[in-house]
């Protein structure tokens, strides 16, 4: 279990982190969302004693990081997958990891096993490419068979079948009992993998939960295209619903579509088209962190 | 049960520098410089009592100086291998790979320590008597019909002087390291581990008298000469001290590295 309490990292007079508390439960993935630079790789490098907090603390299973006996037996962690000697091929590079901590130097051709690399183990990692790196991370992380995991932006340069391993992979980590905290700016990622959510922007907690607890926050639209709009339009204006005009037809927010394909036929509206419209968690998550970006971009229009 | 202990972290820095090009490259670099060096300036002492005008008398000729001349030229591979053994980690990152994996920061300096101690130190040593050997062996015995005094170990002080350039070099290479953790930089490190020994000599000329006589006594370098010369320079430590304040160089550098190391985010 990780456990976050009013942790706070201030550089220079910019806070990075402010007042965050959290846990990290066994057992689920949790899935540690917010845009690039809202605190998330800070709150994970104090988590493991990398950078030290201005005040709180965070700890794991109870203890402070720096108090482990063996770390890496205890927690796993992927940061930076770049983070390595680049002359040092895969498997000297894990066998001295598992040297400094005691861990038995055969699990090194297991991991890189489980992680699918061990035709390129006796390669320079300097030459991996990123995903190739990010699967040496991850055997890095599972070297000491640890109960708490952390993955910072895993998925950053995998193809789309490593993608999907690495979904199942910590979905059967957090299956075996382990504590899984993975870090991502793309909720549409996080929403297959994690069972709850640890939402910050600007450093600081937005909202945590369930994927069910934060679909409240969900706004699903349907769409609708009849032969009188206008009468329709009024009509479901006058039920609080929330009318939008797009194109030939509008967006209703409010009513599903069953509750507007029966009031149309009420009053004998012909309907040509009634269709909800796909809202997504990724959207709830752009709309609780907007304004939370501290950098966005602008498209010009033509 | 695995535990992380000085001997476990020793043993994975010791795996580190084994596996990576630079360091190895490093210690040839410094045993090629060490023995080479000395036997070219061994060698060419026959050129030079060869040549009429440029004669010199017995007493002039240190036989042990010239052999271990390489230990000047070697000590700059030892500080960028200590530096670089520290610094590369800053900049490739991985020094969060490694102090994720050993966060007792202690144990991390002392183990980047015991591995450059060992390692350096065998491979100067080994150097340093190879160089004596072949750079005596060639030297020439006689000059202007006078005989030469060619240094042999079980001359007075001679196998101090050999052992002590090796310590040189190691504690220099001890010193790269400190260095290192302090400026987390390698071009930052190397420039100020070779300020030490080029600039600082120069700024002393600079000083009053009685300030660049206790400058200059306490240089690194000078410690250096004084630690190999086989009777003691004038304003200069004897070998013995002059190596334990070396030693002190070394050990303050590293303190202050591990102290800035505990207090500073990577």
């Amino acid at each position: 279990m990780i456990e976050i309490s009013h942790l706070t990292k201030k550089f220079g007079d910019v806070a990075a982190v402010h007042d965050l508390t959290f846990s990290v439960q066994p057992g689920e993935v949790t899935g540690f969302l917010g845009p690039n630079g809202s605190g998330k790789t800070t709150t994970m490098r104090m988590i493991l004693g990398l950078n030290r907090p201005t005040s709180g603390s965070a700890t794991v299973n109870g203890k402070n990081y720096r108090e482990l006996a063996a770390p890496l037996t205890e927690v796993g962690a992927l940061l930076d997958a770049k983070a390595l000697h680049p002359g040092r091929t895969a498997r000297h590079h894990l066998r001295a990891l598992a040297l400094s901590n005691g861990i038995s130097t055969s699990r090194v051709d297991e991991v890189l096993n489980i992680v699918g690399l061990s035709s390129v183990a006796d390669k320079r990692a300097g030459d991996f490419s990123l995903g190739m790196s990010q699967r040496l991370g991850i055997a890095a992380a599972i070297l000491g068979d640890p109960g708490i995991l952390m993955f910072d932006e895993p998925v950053n340069g995998l193809d789309p079948e490593g993608i999907r391993w690495v979904r199942e992979f910590f979905r059967f980590l957090a299956s075996e009992g382990r504590t899984v905290l993975v870090s991502s700016h793309l909720m549409s990622e996080m929403q297959l993998t994690a069972d709850r959510f640890i939402i910050i922007g600007r450093g600081r907690l937005i909202t945590q939960g369930t994927q069910d607890e934060l679909s409240v926050h969900v706004k699903s639209t349907v769409r609708v295209v009849t032969g009188d709009n206008n009468s329709l339009a009024s009509l479901m204006t006058q039920r609080g619903w929330a009318i939008e005009h797009e194109g030939d037809g509008l967006h209703v927010t409010g009513g599903s579509a069953r509750d507007i394909g029966a009031l149309a036929f009420d009053h004998q509206i012909a309907v040509y088209e009634l269709s909800p419209l796909n809202a997504s968690l990724e959207e709830a998550f752009m709309e609780l962190t907007a304004g939370e970006a501290q950098y966005t971009g602008k498209v010009q229009e033509a | 049960m695995s535990r992380t202990t000085l001997a476990t972290v020793t043993r994975a820095e010791f795996a580190k520098f084994r596996t990576a090009r630079s360091y190895v490259i490093g210690l040839i670099v410094l045993v090629v410089l060490f023995i080479g060096m000395g036997i070219l300036i061994s060698g060419l002492q026959n050129v030079r009592v060869s040549d009429h005008h440029g004669g010199f008398t017995a007493s002039e000729f240190d036989s042990t100086a010239f052999a271990l001349i390489g230990y000047f030229f070697a000590q700059f591979a030892g500080g960028v291998i200590g530096a670089l053994f520290v610094t590369s980690e800053f900049a490739t990152g991985s020094i969060r790979t490694t102090l994720a994996a050993v966060p007792r920061r202690g144990l991390f300096v002392l183990a980047k320590a015991i591995v450059v101690t060992v390692v350096v130190g065998l491979a100067s040593e080994i150097a340093a008597f190879v160089a004596f050997f072949a750079g005596t062996a060639i030297q020439p015995r006689s000059a202007f019909g006078a005989t030469l005094p060619i240094a042999s170990l079980s001359g007075h002080g001679v196998l101090r002087a050999v052992l002590m350039s090796g310590l040189y070099v190691t504690l220099l290479t001890l010193l790269g390291v400190g260095l290192g953790l302090i400026v987390r930089h390698t071009a930052g490190t190397i420039s100020i581990f070779v300020g030490l020994i080029f600039i600082v000599p120069l700024i002393s000329l600079a000083l009053p008298t009685g300030w660049q006589q206790g400058l200059d006594k306490v240089l690194p370098s000078n410690l250096g000469q004084s630690m190999i010369a086989i009777s003691q320079p004038a304003n200069s430590f004897s070998a013995g001290p002059a190596a334990l304040l070396l030693g002190a160089y070394a050990v303050g550098f590293l303190l202050v590295g591990y102290l800035l190391t505990n207090r500073r985010d990577v």
